[in-house]
């Protein structure tokens, strides 16, 4: 399976609008083949400290701030998609494709303010939805990007049997701040 | 006011064990408890690949480090 080839498959199944929001803020997606050390490799290019050794061999993917990109870890997405059918290994690399695009767009459209609610709409989530956010795993300004990622990732999948509506189990507050940061329904 | 200042990013990353999670969440988003069979054998599949790749990458590393 071509990895960067699912990778571009599952952003050009994103709603035009949000295409156009990833292209005009240069977001890029890349396959890392040796990972980790070619992505601890990206990140010294930039002079940005790298993730700690065990957050990288865990990571099935990585934002890269300076560079605008989400690096997936190859390795890792073949394992696992080893002895899956391919629609449903497909369908990982989509999700997860999908959880860094809405990542990429929350860093680039939400504002501080809006992050600092992050841990205070996290506590309004169903509880799988916190236990998928995994705050404790990021700093207090991070929630907020994860939530909408997470978030992101489900909208986008509902839109082929929900449409664009908004879903009951996601929290009002949760669903207005996600709307502040990502236009939806993305043909408004 | 966030604690931390957005101005000095953290590294982000999605960790892998996230990902059955989120499968069953896509699967059943309302948290019904309504997941095929097939999503479900599909899920755990990726959860021993998952634990299978951990494994081997630990024992690659642990060589490694022996070396």
């Amino acid at each position: 399976m071509d990895l960067l080839a699912e990778v571009r498959r599952a952003r050009r199944e994103l709603p035009e609008r949000h295409r156009a929001l990833l292209d005009h803020a240069n977001v890029q997606e890349t396959v890392v083949y040796d990972w980790p050390d070619g992505v601890a490799d990206l990140y010294r290019t930039l002079g940005e400290r790298p993730p700690s050794a065990s957050e990288l061999k865990d990571a099935a993917a990585v934002w890269l701030q300076g560079h605008r990109t989400a690096a997936f870890n190859a390795p890792l997405l073949q394992a696992m998609a080893a002895e899956v059918d391919v629609p449903s290994a497909r369908a990982v690399i989509q999700y997860v494709a999908w959880h860094e695009y809405g990542h990429a767009l929350s860093l680039t459209l939400a504002t501080d303010e809006l992050r600092a609610e992050g841990p205070a709409l996290l506590r309004l989530l169903p509880e799988r939805f916190q236990e998928l956010v995994a705050a404790d795993s990021y700093a207090r300004s991070q929630v907020f990007d994860e939530i909408v990622a997470t978030v992101y990732t489900v909208m986008i999948d509902r839109i082929r049997t929900d449409g664009y509506g908004a879903p009951d189990f996601i929290p009002p507050q949760v669903y207005a701040a996600f709307q502040e940061v990502i236009p939806w329904p993305p043909i408004q | 006011m966030a604690t931390d200042p957005i101005s000095q990013p953290q590294p982000a990353t999605f960790a892998a064990s996230k990902i059955p999670s989120l499968l069953r969440v896509l699967a059943d988003p309302e948290g019904k408890g309504e997941i095929s069979a097939e999503g479900a054998a599909s899920i755990e599949q990726i959860e021993t690949n998952l634990a299978r790749y951990r494994e081997t990458s630990e024992s690659a590393q642990h060589g490694n480090d022996d070396s």
